[in-house]
């Protein structure tokens, strides 16, 4: 009776702590995060590759610091008509073009008024109507203007940030090389905000997502697809009973938004990016149009409850 | 008494043992420290999840089939500190802060576990 | 009128037998239920089943089951748990733990009286937990099987020893051929 039950204790204690599978990683620090890489198929090669276009287009979309390349920080600092490189131009191009493409609250421009919100909020202070309508002044004052040949312009004092929209067009670039290469099997973490997320090789090759900054407890399952989280859970400020975000209403100047958090389900990082912080200052029957105009897919979050989710989606709790 | 039984007896006993002491250590060992949140249910429904890792100093009632039922979290941990129930069993547990031991209040149908979110591939 | 007595199933001496091992389970189920449980609440230790045992090696099936089934209704209405989880728990564990105890009596005769009660004792937590289970409708109960086990499984070897002491002292058996039943 002993022997018959040794065998199957050994085989229990061996299924419930087996070794983790073959995963090629890495982390980056870059877009002011930590960007992780979960090869599940692939060479060390290929993670050195990611890691290039990921450290490339951190020091391309930088806005704070001067780099070996023109970027964003030298446009900034200049209101001449300048020749950048191509990676540059295209990115600058889709940031303008997501205004189209139901961003309506995203602008390239906005970067001093965040700057501005995130420097008074740090000090538990809200913004005059008046320092809002200095910065907003400023914003509506100045332009980008792309023109052929890779030349740009930009007009007036307010600066290009890019950070709403960098890292999931580099997801985007990363995308491109791993298709190139038919790997299917990855996850490419943008410091939780921004993730790429290709499929698993066990069951549906659904990875679960848990959400829980958004709502602790809740996860929903998804594959080949780009998530994109703004949410005021982490770096929201509350002063006298109101929460005031990272995430600036480019047309109102205002720091309040509608919801708690936004999640984007997208095909394109760049878009899925631009959108979650965008849809923040959204109707609901806006992002429902949205959603089927741009193929996209949305969970909204406020106060702990899910006020909006695609039908597509499941969550979990 | 029967020698032949007294030691079927013994064989029994032990082979008993090692089974529940390898439950145990494996039970110990799938235990998820990191990432952890508390889910209360109230009759198997889930009425209020806690992020622990935000550690917050936090007093709560949750309403249970016979009654409030008072919860405290803080430091990452959560206890039951206050209920109607005739045996006192949950006050009793004290703060939970693992993944592998609930709070039951079986009077009042409430039930508190602490869940892994590493558990998740990904989390955002 | 003689034969008539001696045709009489149950001897008054076997009533009295039984109602002594009834009331000795019955005080100790009580006293046992003010014991806290451990993590699952109303799991209790089984102490009672020394008085079932003794009744089932001495007495007979059928009498073991009475004194049994009298037992976990008594307690459950002096305590005022009756109809409740904990009752449900208390029957359900006794069922299992006494069919599967007389399973082994009967037919597996593989196991002397303290590994019949070790059995006994593992079931009978068994079946506490399921019903717990059914009630909290969740598997976590499962976390607190190894401590439960455990300790059902020491609980077994005491009531075993204990059981098998009592009926060393052939005090039943005495009775038995006094009174022939």
């Amino acid at each position: 009776m002993k022997t018959k039950l040794i065998f199957p204790l050994i085989a229990f204690i061996a299924t419930s702590c087996t070794p983790k599978s073959f995963v090629l990683g890495s982390k980056v620090f870059c877009f002011d995060t930590v960007v992780s890489i979960e090869l599940y198929e692939g060479k060390d090669e290929d993670v050195k590759n990611i890691e290039e276009i990921l450290k490339y287009y951190d020091k391309l979309s930088d806005n704070y610091l001067p780099r070996d390349i023109t970027n964003v920080y030298t446009i900034n600092n200049t209101n001449e008509t300048i020749e950048v490189s191509k990676d540059l131009y295209d990115l600058l191009k889709s940031s303008m073009e997501v205004t189209s493409k139901g961003a309506n609250y995203f602008n390239l421009l906005a970067g001093s008024l965040s700057k501005r919100w995130k420097e008074s909020l740090s000090q538990n202070q809200v913004l005059s109507q008046n320092e809002i309508n200095e910065e907003l002044d400023k914003l509506n004052d100045s332009s980008l203007s792309l023109y052929p040949n890779n030349l740009i312009k930009r007009l007036g004092e307010a600066e290009i940030d890019l950070g709403g929209i960098a890292k999931g067009y580099t997801l985007d670039v990363i995308k491109d090389y791993l298709d190139s290469k038919e790997y299917k099997h990855y996850i490419i973490n943008g410091g939780s905000s921004s993730i790429l997320l290709g499929e698993k090789n066990l069951g549906d090759g659904c990875f679960t997502v848990g959400m829980q900054k958004e709502l602790p407890g809740a996860y929903f399952k998804a594959k080949n697809c780009f998530i994109s989280t703004s949410s005021n859970s982490e770096q929201g400020v509350e002063i006298d009973g109101t929460v005031y975000s990272h995430i600036i209403n480019p047309i109102t100047g205002s720091a309040i938004t509608n919801y708690d958090s936004v999640i984007v389900l997208s095909e394109d990082g760049y878009l899925g990016d631009a959108l979650s912080t965008s849809m923040m200052m959204n109707t609901i029957e806006e992002i429902e149009q949205i959603e089927k105009d741009q193929n996209v897919k949305t969970i909204i979050v406020k106060d702990e409850k899910i006020v909006h989710k695609h039908v597509g989606i499941e969550v979990f709790r | 008494m029967d020698k032949k039984k007294l030691r079927n007896d013994i064989i029994l006993i032990a082979s008993l043992l090692i089974a529940a002491a390898v439950a145990l250590t494996v039970i110990l060992c799938t235990r998820v420290k990191t990432n952890l949140i508390a889910k209360i249910s109230v009759q198997n429904q889930v009425v209020e999840v806690i992020d622990l890792t935000k550690k917050e100093d936090k007093h709560f009632y949750v309403d249970g089939l016979h009654g409030k039922v008072h919860v405290h979290t803080k430091d990452g941990a959560i206890a039951i500190l206050e209920s109607n129930c005739p045996h006192q069993d949950c006050v009793h547990m004290g703060y939970i802060s693992e993944s592998n031991r609930p709070i039951i209040c079986a009077y009042n149908a409430v039930y508190i576990v602490i869940e892994g979110a590493s558990s998740y591939d990904v989390v955002i | 009128m003689e034969e008539e007595k001696k045709e009489r199933r149950i001897s008054v001496h076997k009533i009295a037998i039984l109602g002594v091992l009834t009331a000795a389970a019955i005080v100790i189920g009580i006293l046992e239920s003010y014991i806290p449980s451990i993590g699952i609440p109303g799991v209790k230790l089984g102490l009672a089943n020394i008085m079932i045992l003794v009744t089932l090696y001495e007495l007979g099936i059928l009498e073991a089951v009475f004194v049994n089934l009298l037992r976990v209704v008594v307690v459950g209405l002096v305590r005022g748990t009756i109809f409740g989880m904990g009752f449900f728990m208390s029957l359900t564990g006794a069922v299992l733990s006494l069919g599967v105890m007389i399973l082994f009596y009967l037919l597996i005769k593989k196991f002397s009286i303290i590994g019949v009660s070790v059995i006994g004792a593992i079931f009978h937590v068994l079946g506490q937990i399921i019903i717990a289970m059914i009630y909290l409708g969740t598997a976590y109960v499962f976390y607190y099987l190894p401590i439960i086990a455990i300790s059902a499984i020491i609980t077994g070897i005491f009531v075993g020893i204990t059981a098998n002491l009592i009926i060393k002292t052939g005090v039943i058996k005495k009775q038995k051929e006094k009174y022939k039943f």
